[in-house]
């Protein structure tokens, strides 16, 4: 059995969109500190991934990434929270994708000259060092949540190239302008850099104290 | 003046593994001029009658994590001529039910540093429910309060 790696990205949106720039805006963190990752709650974030496995060497350790906008309502909500905003709208791509903690549309009114953030990104690619040298293998999936806009990013790892090995993120954010009585909405995809580090360790599990290898 | 929200990440697993929030909890603020952003010693800058809301997000996709109180530790020391008092609370979030945590600070809360105590409930049970004292409101002072208003929200639009 493969264990399950989350990896939360933490967004800034208004910052980072301003700026034009993840750098220092989004904060990375995952659930590997026992296996000895490093750098939570920066951008800055090295995944231990442990390489030698219990099972067997074909084993696969699986990564999730789970993008978030500071603000924005919890991804964990059910579904029918979205149908305050009509989920027929939705569905047929004609409302803004975005809610605020209070499920009312973000931007539905904007004022002359104002601009608005939507509490909300999506991963809109992976690639990288880490991909280019066939070490992280990402997937995007369907996903039925509104929330994430049907998209899902997860990837295997090929635990037998031990290393530390770069990716970058791709995250698109959004955000309305009304100039000249005129409401524009914009998307803006900027790239941010994490690592995977590939270990010599043992995975270990609620049931053994003692990482178990199986014999050669 | 617009709101700050603060959104702490929980490594559920282990915090309830070890039984402590220590090391175990990130957070973070979309305020400007706010400090140790992305670890539990997170000092939130913020203005009297400006509005917080609190969330909070697990690490995993698999294990619950929900916010159940929120109390500045030394209440006495924010006793102003005219404060109200700071009581952070769950508030209705919308359809079909949900609560968030928000709360406002009072305009006579006078400027210094406030910690507060954030319980976090994981799971159900005795050892499920834990707080971590770290996290602050850094509370400007109200002179400069539309000082700093202008000046975020500038930063913001």
């Amino acid at each position: 059995m493969s264990q399950q790696l989350g990896i939360v990205v933490l967004v800034d949106a208004a910052a980072a969109i301003q700026a034009k720039d993840l750098r220092g805006r989004a904060y990375f963190f995952d659930n590997g500190r026992w296996a000895g990752s490093t750098g939570q709650g920066t951008g800055h974030l090295v995944s231990a991934i442990e390489g030698t496995r219990t099972t067997s060497q074909l084993d696969v350790q699986v990564v999730n990434w789970l993008p978030l906008v500071i603000g924005g309502p919890p991804p964990t909500l059910p579904r029918t929270f979205f149908h305050r905003a009509g989920i027929g709208r939705y569905l047929a791509g004609t409302a803004p994708k975005t809610l605020d903690v209070l499920a009312n549309e973000v931007g539905a009114d904007l004022d002359e000259g104002e601009t608005v953030y939507h509490p909300h990104v999506t991963i809109a690619n992976i690639t990288g060092d880490a991909v280019n040298r066939r070490v992280l293998f990402p997937a995007q999936y369907g996903s039925p949540a509104p929330a994430s806009a049907g998209l899902y990013w997860s990837a295997s790892i090929d635990t037998n190239r031990f290393g530390v090995f770069s990716y970058t993120l791709w995250l698109t954010l959004h955000f309305s302008t009304n100039e000249n009585g005129t409401r524009t909405d914009h998307a803006i995809t900027l790239p941010h850099d994490a690592c995977i580090s590939v270990t010599r360790g043992a995975t270990t599990n609620g049931f053994c104290r003692m990482p178990a290898v199986l014999p050669a | 003046m617009h709101a700050i929200n603060i959104v702490t990440i929980v490594d559920v697993i282990a915090a309830l593994s070890k039984g402590t929030l220590r090391n175990n909890i990130f957070m973070i603020d979309n305020g400007a001029g706010s400090q140790g952003k992305g670890t539990a010693l997170l000092q939130t800058a913020c203005c009297p009658g400006q509005v917080i809301n609190w969330s909070v997000h697990p690490v995993d996709v698999q294990t619950p994590v929900l916010i159940r109180a929120i109390e500045l530790l030394h209440p006495a020391s924010q006793t102003g001529e005219n404060s109200p008092g700071f009581s952070p609370r769950a508030v209705f979030g919308g359809e079909p039910e949900w609560h968030y945590w928000r709360g406002m600070v009072p305009w006579g809360m006078p400027a210094g540093l406030y910690q507060y105590r954030l319980t976090l409930q994981m799971a159900k049970g005795a050892v499920s429910t834990l707080y971590a004292d770290t996290a602050a409101l850094n509370v400007c002072e109200p002179a400069s309060a539309s000082t700093a208003d202008r000046a975020s929200e500038e930063a913001r639009s």
